[in-house]
């Protein structure tokens, strides 16, 4: 912003005098008078002239230092919480430092924290009475972060009226800063959707299923006696079993649905994120292949191509999803290799709807969870549909215990129990 | 929303200035545009106002300051008029009012406002009694004690500002009676006061409207004491101010014509009957016609006949100020008749000259606005009956109930010129050049012939073959007064005291040939006689030269030194013009065009260089050395202040209220804990148990049992942050009925 400076009613008042003076001293001929309007006049001249250099000489930085982290109950091993990473509910430190440069300035700041909703902590005005020059000023203060989201702190709006209140000059300083708040990670108890088949997989006598070896473990009964290694049990004395990549780990599908729709509600949007967020962490920790499927780029001819997410990445891309995807989820749920998909919903959109139940035809195990405002008649028009298809369909409010509500068991037939479009249809 | 009254006088401000447009259009007057611009400034300043201006200010800095701008402003005003017996004693009235605004600003006190209504209107009363009376400096008087009769209604921001614009009023009215230096060191203590008001209203409106405040770390604060760094910013907000108002000062044009608001006289008129006879008060009893070693305040010139035999000097005392846009020689009268050794006035008749109005009419002719400038003659030390002029004089504002014109044109008073009178003069530029002159021709009226070529039987031979020689020649009478002109001016020396004239003799003989020196009035008469050899009518003119102008105060400093004479010629259809026959003079006598710059005029002829420094610096010390005397009060003074402040001396209560601004030790404002802390302290003194400054109020209970239900209340209205409700307040009033 460019500065601007503007006259207050003291610069008027002052003018106004310089004029009644330089009347006077017109009308009498006494020189002082001269002198006096022009001091009144230089008063004015002055303080505008030094008004102009009062934000220039001013530079500030600004630094984010993560204090008091959230608990992450639960999470661990593989979604262990990553190292300075900041995450919704964190506590973090913001500092502002200020100098002054060739000279010495007064200036009142408005500092905007885009960190927090709290209008206290949001929006400050700090008044610096003298910022002397090479002298060095800091503030910090705590905030709790309450979003997601990469969050860029604007330059720092400063007034001056220094000196004397004559003028005001209005700009902004630079202390650019940007933070990537990764979404509240609520660590979920079970879900049924990834439960059943990882007890399937625990069965298994064999330590993995590919053929590259990765490592040893001890023995255990059932082990095929030709994986056992025999150099490590001849060196420690007792049966050591070779352990094989899981070249067919189970994979998840965990799609969000980020289209613009037409009324959008943030928190729901929020809460879904948060719902990803915790289902991902839920499958990485339970050993499966997640890939995350967002339809979240604007350009309508933009592929969406799922990939494989690390704990990091799939933090990364939740934390700076947002609804205004332009490409139907649907379009993109066409034809998944996984065999396991679980479907976030903001909006309860019945051709998605119809998407997935076509998905839970095929034979994929699909988990649908529907986020909403109200139950309203959509909602539950979605939610009969996809029940009907045999879709394991929870439906969450924003504001609800909905750790709970994904780790209960479904309440109605399952894929586990009927696979056919027969079976389901028989509630 | 707009208080109604704030829009009713917007409005009427705005209707004012489009009022004033109007008619300035009409007449065309810039100078009523400029009220109206005025107006309309101050109708959009007075709505800009801000609210927090109206708020009560409990700033005791501000207070102070504005406090320091009033009493500089005060203190200019007495140096300068010397009314001390009045200063002192408004001082002191302007801190009670103070102390009275402060305490009652938390709302308006219709008392104080009615009081100060009435005071008021008794100060204009005393203004007009005073002027009518003879009092010194009657409108210096009602400005101080104005001052200080509405100080107790300066409760908030904006009074605040109002008294500091009082303070400007009185500094104002010194700045039109400072003739030197020392007002700039008033004004730069007032402008350093304002400037430190305005800087800390600021301050204060940024902590008051800011919920952080950010400072300056200890550590770094302490690493920056450890040297002196004068403030960056203070310094360089000086040097700009300094820098920014000396160039304004020396580049503001000046408009110097006809004044919209006339120039009046305040002195109490003169009553005598002026006559042809001139009274000189600095006139020697014996005059000696010989040379006489001595200087003094008396001219020759200022007389009935000039006797060019005498011989004095002249002292360098200042005689009078006068104010003009112009530079001029300040004439006073002409003599026609020359005899060998004195000029004199041949008819010594005057005329009588009605009083029209407000001022006298010396010179019926229609001129131009424009055309006409304003002088102000300020009386110094006793002067003759004479009035001294610039240009040709038009209007003459002269509290006289008569004047006359003598027969030269010269204007006369009843009595002689005493000190603290102020006579203005209106003239019109009359600057001719010397082509004009030229064309101007030799057809003389017949009794301007006759009366200025006379020429007695003493002027020599040689004057006039020289007279002759020098006229060789020339065209023009002009060409030959220019002749005879620069030839005095290159061929003889000036002194105050060239040899007595021989008895017998001719002086201008004498003056050129034998002695080839002398004062101004020899030079004069020497080119008069030569000029009226030659039938070029001239006249010897007496008066002062300009003196020494100050730019800073505006006005011309005319010496006894200055006294001059010069010569006038005559040119048909021109009338007469002035000639400078005296070596070392300025040689162009003729007043100058109105100076529409200060560099016009004043820097160009006087020494830049030797104007303020020395001046300001001796000002200043002669501030400091009146002060001197009450240095070691006020270091008393001060000490005592601190003390007080620090509640050294406790039993002082009084004292230290008063000199505290009336705060308690607690800024109390709930009436409850008003009602209850004053139930307290009215109970100490009944039971004559009072509690000292070290006890806890609940320690002073046990002393003193009587008041024990008292001292909790007090802890609840000192202390609890919800206020007292009712039944403990009547509780503490209860206490009252039971103690009595």
């Amino acid at each position: 912003m460019k500065p601007t400076t503007k006259p207050t009613a003291r610069a008027g008042t002052l003018l106004v005098a310089a004029l009644v003076l330089y009347f006077f001293a017109n009308q009498t001929q006494v020189g002082w008078l001269y002198v006096m309007a022009a001091v009144m006049g230089g008063c004015v001249l002055a303080a505008a002239w030094l008004n102009r250099a009062m934000l220039r000489s001013v530079m500030a930085s600004r630094s984010i230092r993560l204090t008091t982290p959230a608990a992450f109950p639960g999470a661990k091993g593989a979604t262990a919480r990553i190292a300075d990473a900041i995450h919704e509910g964190d506590r973090v430190e913001v500092m502002l430092r200020l100098r002054a440069g060739k000279s010495t300035a007064q200036v009142t700041l408005t500092e905007v924290c885009p960190l927090t909703s709290d209008a206290q902590l949001r929006t400050q005005a700090l008044y610096i009475p003298m910022l002397s020059r090479s002298a060095i000023i800091e503030h910090s203060y705590d905030v709790d972060v309450t979003q997601r989201g990469i969050h860029r702190f604007d330059p720092l709006k400063a007034t001056s009226h220094a000196p004397f209140g004559i003028f005001a000059r209005q700009g902004t300083i630079t202390a650019d800063a940007a933070l990537l708040v990764y979404p509240e990670v609520r660590p979920l108890r079970r879900l049924e959707l990834l439960d059943r088949r990882q007890t399937l997989q625990q069965l298994r006598a064999r330590a993995g299923h590919g053929s590259e070896i990765i490592g040893t473990r001890p023995y255990r009964p059932g082990d095929s006696p030709r994986h056992i290694h025999w150099r490590s049990s001849a060196r420690q004395q007792s049966l050591i079993s070779k352990e094989f990549a899981d070249d067919a780990q189970p994979a998840l599908l965990l799609t969000l649905d980020c289209f613009a729709h037409p009324y959008p509600t943030a928190t729901a949007f929020e809460t879904s994120v948060k719902i990803a967020t915790a289902v991902g962490e839920y499958a990485l920790r339970s050993g499966y292949r997640v890939e995350l499927l967002a339809n979240e780029h604007t350009d309508p001819k933009a592929a969406h191509m799922p990939h494989e997410e690390t704990w990091h990445t799939l933090l990364e891309r939740l934390a700076r999803v947002l609804p205004r995807g332009t490409q139907h989820l649907a379009d993109l749920l066409q034809k998944p290799s996984q065999a396991q998909v679980a479907a976030v919903l903001p909006y309860p959109d019945l051709t998605c709807a119809a998407h997935l139940s076509r998905l839970r035809a095929a034979g994929i195990q699909v988990l649908a969870i529907v986020v909403s405002d109200a139950q309203d008649e959509d909602c539950a028009a979605v939610a009969a549909r996809l029940r009907s298809a045999g879709v394991d369909t929870r439906i969450v409010q924003p504001g609800d215990d909905w750790e709970n509500t994904l780790a209960a068991s479904a309440a109605y037939p399952t894929a586990s129990k009927a696979n056919t479009r027969a079976e389901i249809a028989a509630p | 929303m707009k208080r109604l009254s704030t829009l009713i006088l917007q409005l009427f401000l705005y209707g004012t200035g489009l009022l004033l447009t109007l008619v300035s259009l009409g007449l065309r007057t810039w100078t009523l545009a400029s009220f109206a611009l005025l107006a309309f400034l101050m109708g959009y300043q007075y709505g800009r106002a801000r609210a927090s201006a109206a708020a009560p200010e409990d700033s005791r800095q501000l207070r102070l300051m504005a406090y320091g701008a009033q009493v500089v402003g005060m203190a200019a005003l007495a140096w300068t008029t010397q009314l001390w017996w009045l200063f002192i004693p408004a001082t002191v009235l302007l801190y009670g009012g103070h102390q009275i605004a402060y305490r009652t600003r938390a709302r308006t006190s219709w008392w104080v406002r009615i009081a100060g209504f009435i005071l008021l209107h008794l100060v204009f009363a005393w203004m007009f009694f005073g002027m009518f009376n003879g009092q010194p400096y009657p409108q210096a008087q009602a400005a101080i004690l104005a001052t200080v009769a509405v100080s107790a209604a300066l409760r908030t921001r904006m009074n605040l500002f109002s008294g500091i614009g009082l303070g400007m009023a009185n500094l104002y009215v010194a700045a039109t009676l400072a003739r030197d230096m020392s007002f700039l060191v008033f004004l730069a203590v007032f402008v350093v006061l304002l400037l430190a008001f305005l800087w800390r209203a600021d301050d204060e409106d940024g902590l008051k409207a800011n919920l952080r405040v950010l400072r300056t770390s200890a550590t770094a604060r302490q690493a920056s004491a450890t040297r002196f760094v004068p403030n960056a910013l203070v310094v360089r907000a000086s040097a700009a101010l300094v820098t920014i108002t000396a160039l304004l000062f020396v580049f503001t044009p000046r408009f110097a014509g006809h004044p919209l608001v006339p120039p009046f006289t305040l002195h109490a008129p003169i009553q005598s009957a002026p006559t042809g006879q001139i009274i000189n008060p600095a006139a020697p009893l014996v005059r000696l016609a010989g040379a006489v070693n001595s200087t003094g305040d008396y001219y020759p010139g200022f007389d009935s006949a000039l006797d060019l035999s005498y011989r004095s000097g002249l002292s360098s005392d200042i005689m009078m100020y006068v104010r003009s846009p112009a530079a001029s020689y300040w004439r006073s009268h002409a003599y026609d008749t020359y005899d060998g050794r004195t000029w004199m006035l041949a008819d010594e008749s005057v005329e009588r000259i009605p009083l029209e109005g407000p001022f006298y009419e010396l010179d019926r002719f229609s001129f131009r606005r424009d055309d006409v400038f304003a002088q102000t003659y300020q009386i110094v030390r006793p002067l003759p009956n004479l009035i001294f002029t610039a240009g040709r004089p038009v209007q003459l504002y002269l509290a006289a109930t008569e004047i006359a014109r003598d027969s030269a044109g010269g204007i006369r008073i009843g009595e002689a010129l005493t000190p603290n009178m102020v006579y203005s003069v209106i003239s019109a530029e009359n600057r001719l050049d010397a082509e004009v002159l030229r064309a101007a021709g030799t057809t003389y009226p017949t009794e301007i012939l006759q009366r200025y070529t006379q020429l007695p039987a003493s002027v020599s031979e040689r004057t006039r073959v020289l007279a002759a020689e020098l006229a060789d020649n020339l065209p023009t009478p002009y060409d030959v007064a220019k002749a005879i002109e620069l030839h005095l001016r290159s061929n003889y020396a000036y002194t105050y005291f060239p040899p007595p004239q021989p008895p017998g003799s001719d002086a201008v003989d004498v003056f050129l040939f034998e002695d080839r020196r002398g004062m101004c009035a020899l030079y004069a008469s020497s080119m008069a006689v030569m000029l009226r050899t030659l039938g070029i009518p001239a006249r010897l003119v007496a008066g002062f030269g300009t003196g020494d102008f100050n730019p800073f105060t505006n006005l011309y400093e005319v010496r006894a030194d200055d006294a001059h004479a010069w010569v006038e010629v005559y040119f048909p259809e021109h009338g007469w013009v002035p000639f400078e026959p005296t070596a070392g003079w300025n040689g162009d006598p003729q007043t100058g065009g109105v100076q529409r710059w200060v560099f016009t005029g004043a820097f160009g002829t006087v020494d830049l260089a030797s104007i303020p420094t020395e001046q300001i610096a001796s000002a200043g010390l002669s501030i400091l050395g009146a002060v001197a005397p009450w240095l070691p009060l006020l270091a008393l003074g001060t000490l005592a202040f601190v003390l007080l402040r620090r509640r050294r001396l406790p039993r002082l209560h009084m004292l230290r209220r008063i000199l505290s601004w009336g705060e308690r030790r607690t800024s109390i404002d709930h009436p409850g804990r008003k009602a209850i802390l004053t139930q307290y302290r009215r109970a100490q003194r009944k039971l004559r148990l009072r509690r000292n400054p070290a006890e806890t109020t609940q320690e002073h209970a046990r002393r003193s049992p009587g008041v024990a239900n008292l001292a909790t209340l007090v802890d609840i209205a000192a202390y609890r942050p919800a206020p007292p409700n009712a039944d403990e307040i009547q509780q503490a009033r209860a206490w009252k009925r039971e103690g009595r």
